[in-house]
């Protein structure tokens, strides 16, 4: 088996509020194999942000802090870089995509100029023609249409899909291995969001390069992904690859949140719905965090924290039940 | 009789477009020609891509925005006739709940107060009374009664849209406009959500308006579908039908562009559809959909295609449909875009 | 409940701000002595004894006496009474005209915020205090028409904010939501728009107290004030004005009574604006 291109183990991460500390991330761990798209999915608020705010090491601290874990990229350890190499890192080795094209787009300065910008961070000495070459280049690989007036464009003269096209481009300038799309879709339209997915998909394959997916909606998820990661109020509920998970999930909460989805291909006379809420993360229950609303939780459940365990080749899922004991 | 019958709906927004100074005006076509109705205890759909008018219709509806013109028809009587005292017999039959439940609950007004405020307004309940009947609606909805003392903050967004659900039903309503209800809320609790809407509708027999971007919760939660496109309606019929055998270029196209929460081995390049959006300030002429239509031909570009019967209660405006059925069976989109 | 979690976390951050607990203790400490003026001062503030005129600092007199021998502590005891007077009731004035015209032209906007606006728009053109000192002028210096002069002159800043704010409050769906159930346009803006559009307005205040105090206290310079024998701050470092050569402290305590409390409203508006909107800090 080739080594994993990133991998995150035993990460824990709180924040530090004026409410009291959030327990953000929990032991979470997950690995991305070379060439490979793994799709992050679950509800707000579980801890999906932070986690690749993490591997881009962007956590803000304070308020936040790493209490614990380990974040290997390529074999270096990102969470003991210094700056400037987490600098160089960024951007070079691995990029992300928001999900809100506009405020990660500098509103006075021509697209074409921000995309060249990424360019120059990591290579000061190109010159000037062919760094335009480059950026056209680029403009044309996302499918921007009229390559050369629209690099002369302004964030606020284009549509919403055609600036998540430019981000996607200034991410992809430096070939990064590893690309972060958080939520790349979920401002978009439905048609929108296809060309998005799909001009993502194509670039992985012809790059090549990993893709760490975020996404709340296991639709786009299940068209996307490799292999699903599935996390639940800061802990990781189930790892599987993506036919294993939609087919046969193990973890109860998989199982409630593919039951509460409606479906165009076929009639739900009701919803099959998760009951309760989301624990509070400054304020989490002992035992599975899942547990009050779990219909098969068991006696241990309420004591002990299940972890992520096999339940057959490459699927892992943390749940007592599953794992029988 | 239905409950609301609109009639070639119009809402133009005068806007300044471009330049810093004044820049010129122009109108914007928000709703351009919308003509729907809705019979008692039943769901229509309306369904289209952001900024294509469902808002501005629902609003329309209910006389919250002044149409440009049309006719608005609320049980049998249109609403320009609601005036006086009648004014507030249309406020507390026809109801809205919004998209947002963290900007439609006031944050300075208690649970309590914003359910009870309806009753007052309308002379429902008096005094006592109040508390009674708010905790009961509360209850309805699913929420204590003894919460009713808390403020909108102290509740999670599920929660509030309940609430907010609680007070469009306060005043007893023959019509809800339901625009995009679930959007901000997660699936777990969207599920909640559209299982309680569907209870409250069985238990009193209303009428919905239910207005979203998400075709499967339309699906889901509608009896009938409209599909919406620059302003203008390009398919409506029964969801069996629509959704089963949609007829409009548009509906198919959407249909297949949205992510299926299962794995099939279709990839989703062979179905996109192409382009942008194009903006309600210039649509396009003849077809308002030919600038990404896969069909479309040289009329679509000039002529406006008529709305018509295509089977009974199946109503769409294309011109090629007739022709383009045949071709359905296979792939429409053999090519990425 | 709400209010009162939002309220007691609003509180607890004005707490952990040094500059603004500072703001409130000056405040507080203005407060006290403007109300128990009789109480605290050692001497009448208008009791005139010519053989003590300019009498230096002594246990007696803890700030000395002032040109007719009247003791200067007690005279700025009792100027912080007047000055209270004056920040108060002008600040009543420009709030309830400027939050109404504000709250009036914000939420129906169209011609009436144009008319509203255009005569703001005249009010601030006149420079600075030229206003307040055009209505003094005109009405006669007193007490009264110096609180109407300056409560005018901030009619302005009070209506531009509000209206801002309400703009801003407006747009939200509850105030669609208040329409759709029937509410009527004054109970919309009562009970929906300006409880919300309210922090703007409380910010303001506590600043433009300190803004008032600054214009009475010009006024009283020019000797357009409060007319003595009251007393009362600006008046007294007017007056004090003339012996600056051959008895300088008689102007210092004025002046840095003025300084003090124009810097404890200052600090406190700050702390306040930071406590109810934390995330423009930074
Ligand atoms: N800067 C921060 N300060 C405090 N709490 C934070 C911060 N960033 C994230 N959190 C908390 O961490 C949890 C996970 O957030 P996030 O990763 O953004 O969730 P999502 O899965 O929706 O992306 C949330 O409960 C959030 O409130
Ligand atoms: N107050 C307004 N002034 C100008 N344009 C508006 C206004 N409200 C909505 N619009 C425009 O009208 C169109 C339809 O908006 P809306 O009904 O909100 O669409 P939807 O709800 O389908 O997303 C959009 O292009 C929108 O920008
Ligand atoms: S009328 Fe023409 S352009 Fe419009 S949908 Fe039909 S085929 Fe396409
Ligand atoms: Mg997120
Ligand atoms: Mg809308």
């Amino acid at each position: 088996m080739t080594p994993p291109l990133l991998s995150v183990s035993n990460l824990t991460v709180h924040f530090h509020t004026e409410a009291g500390v959030v327990r953000a991330l929990e032991d979470i761990s997950f690995s991305i194999a070379p060439g490979e798209i793994l799709g992050l999915v679950g509800e707000t608020g579980c801890g999906k942000s932070v986690t690749a705010s993490c591997v881009m090491r962007l956590i803000p601290t304070p308020p936040g802090r790493i209490v614990s874990g380990e974040i290997l990229f390529d074999g270096r350890d990102i969470l003991s870089m210094s700056d400037e190499e987490v600098r160089l890192m960024r951007g070079r080795d691995m990029a992300m995509i928001f999900q809100d094209p506009m405020s990660s787009l500098n509103p006075v300065f021509t697209t074409g100029f921000q995309v060249g910008e990424a360019i120059v961070t990591h290579e000061p000495s190109i010159a000037r023609e062919p760094l335009r070459a480059r950026v056209l280049d680029l403009f044309r690989k996302v499918n921007i249409a009229d390559p050369e007036t629209s690099v002369n464009r302004y964030p606020h003269m284009m549509s919403g899909g055609m600036k998540q096209r430019v981000m996607i481009a200034m991410a992809l300038s430096c070939g990064p291995k590893l690309l972060i799309a958080d939520e790349p879709t979920t401002a978009l339209d439905v048609s929108i969001q296809a060309q998005i997915l799909t001009l993502i998909r194509r670039l992985q394959r012809e790059e090549g390069s990993s893709v760490l997916l975020i996404s709340h909606d296991l639709g786009v998820i299940a068209s996307m992904a490799d292999r699903v990661t599935v996390m639940y109020a800061g802990s990781i509920a189930e790892t599987a690859r993506v036919r294993d998970l939609f087919d046969d999930p193990q973890h109860p909460y998989t199982r409630g949140l593919l039951g509460a989805i409606p479906r165009l291909d076929r009639d739900q006379g009701r919803l099959a719905v998760i009951p309760g809420t989301l624990p509070n993360l400054m304020n989490l229950p002992q035992g599975c965090k899942f547990r009050e609303r779990c219909a098969e939780a068991l006696p241990v459940c309420a004591e002990k924290r299940p972890a992520l365990a096999e339940i057959r080749p490459g699927h892992e899922a943390a749940c007592h039940a599953r794992t029988g004991r | 009789m239905p409950v609301l019958d609109a009639e070639n709906l119009v809402k133009l927004y005068p806007v300044r477009t471009g330049g810093l100074f004044g820049g010129r005006k122009a109108l914007l076509r928000a709703v351009d020609g919308v003509t729907l109705s809705i019979e008692r205890g039943e769901t229509l759909g309306l369904v289209g891509e952001s900024g294509s008018g469902k808002s501005t219709v629902g609003m329309l509806c209910l006389g919250l925005l002044e149409k440009t013109s049309g006719t608005i028809r609320f049980l049998d009587r249109p609403i320009e006739d609601y005036t006086g005292d009648d004014a507030r017999i249309f406020r507390r039959k026809a109801q809205i709940v919004f998209q947002n439940p963290f900007a439609s609950l006031n944050p300075r007004m208690i649970i309590r107060d914003i359910i009870g405020r309806v009753l007052e307004i309308h002379g429902l309940a008096h005094g006592r009374d109040i508390g009674a009947r708010v905790g009961a609606l509360m209850r309805e909805v699913g929420l204590r009664e003894d919460q009713m003392t808390r403020y909108p903050h102290e509740f999670s967004g599920g929660q509030r849209q309940r609430i907010a659900i609680a007070r469009a039903l306060a005043s007893d309503p023959e019509l809800v406009v339901l625009d995009e209800p679930t959007s901000a809320l997660d699936v777990s609790v969207q599920a909640q959500i559209l299982n309680l809407l569907q209870d409250i509708q069985a238990a009193r027999g209303l009428a919905y308006l239910f207005i979203s971007h998400n075709l499967a919760v339309i699906r889901h939660a509608s009896t009938r579908a409209a599909v919406m496109y620059l302003g203008r309606l390009v398919e409506t019929a029964r969801k069996e039908a629509i959704f089963a055998r949609p007829l409009h270029p548009y509906t198919q196209a959407l249909l297949s562009s949205v992510p299926k929460p299962f794995v099939t081995d279709e990839r989703m390049e062979k179905k996109i559809i192409a382009g942008d959006i194009p903006s309600p300030l210039t649509p396009p002429p003849g077809c308002r959909f030919h600038t990404r239509c896969r069909y479309s031909e040289d009329r679509c570009t000039k002529e406006e295609p008529q709305w018509r019967e295509v089977e009974p209660g199946h109503f769409a405006a294309c011109h090629r449909i007739g022709e383009i059925e045949e071709s359905r069976t296979t792939n429409p989109y053999p090519e990425g875009g | 409940m709400a209010d009162r979690s939002q309220g007691s976390l609003v509180a607890r951050r004005i707490l952990r701000n040094p500059i603004a607990v500072a703001g409130l203790a000056i405040i507080l400490g203005y407060l006290f002595i403007a109300a128990f003026a009789p109480h605290i001062a050692p001497f009448d503030p208008t009791a005139q004894d010519l053989s003590r005129s300019f009498a230096p600092i002594s246990a007696g007199n803890p700030m000395g006496c002032d040109e007719f021998g009247r003791d200067i502590l007690s005279r700025i005891i009792f100027g912080a009474r007047t000055s209270l007077i004056i920040q108060f009731f002008s600040v009543c004035i420009a709030l309830v005209i400027g939050v109404f015209l504000g709250a009036l032209g914000g939420y129906f906007g169209g011609r009436l915020d144009e008319a509203i606006m255009r005569v703001m728009d005249v009010l601030l053109a006149f420079p600075g205090i030229l206003l307040a000192l055009a209505i003094v002028a005109m009405l006669g210096p007193d007490l009264r028409n110096l609180i109407i002069a300056i409560g005018v002159y901030s009619i302005p800043q009070f209506a531009r904010i509000t209206r801002g704010s309400v703009i801003s409050v407006r747009q939200n769906d509850y105030v669609t939501a208040a329409r759709a159930i029937g509410e009527n346009q004054s109970s919309i803006i009562l009970r929906y728009v300006l409880p919300n559009a309210i922090s703007p307005i409380i910010i303001q205040t506590t600043l433009r107290m300190a803004t008032v105090l600054l214009t009475a206290a010009g006024l009283g310079f020019l000797g357009l004030g409060v007319q003595p024998p009251e007393p009362e701050w600006g008046t007294m470092l007017s007056n004090a004005r003339m012996y600056l050569r051959s008895a300088p402290m008689v102007a210092v305590f004025p002046g840095l009574s003025i300084m003090l409390v124009v810097l404890g409203f200052n600090f406190f508006g700050d702390g306040l604006q930071d406590a109810l909107n934390p995330r423009l800090k930074e």
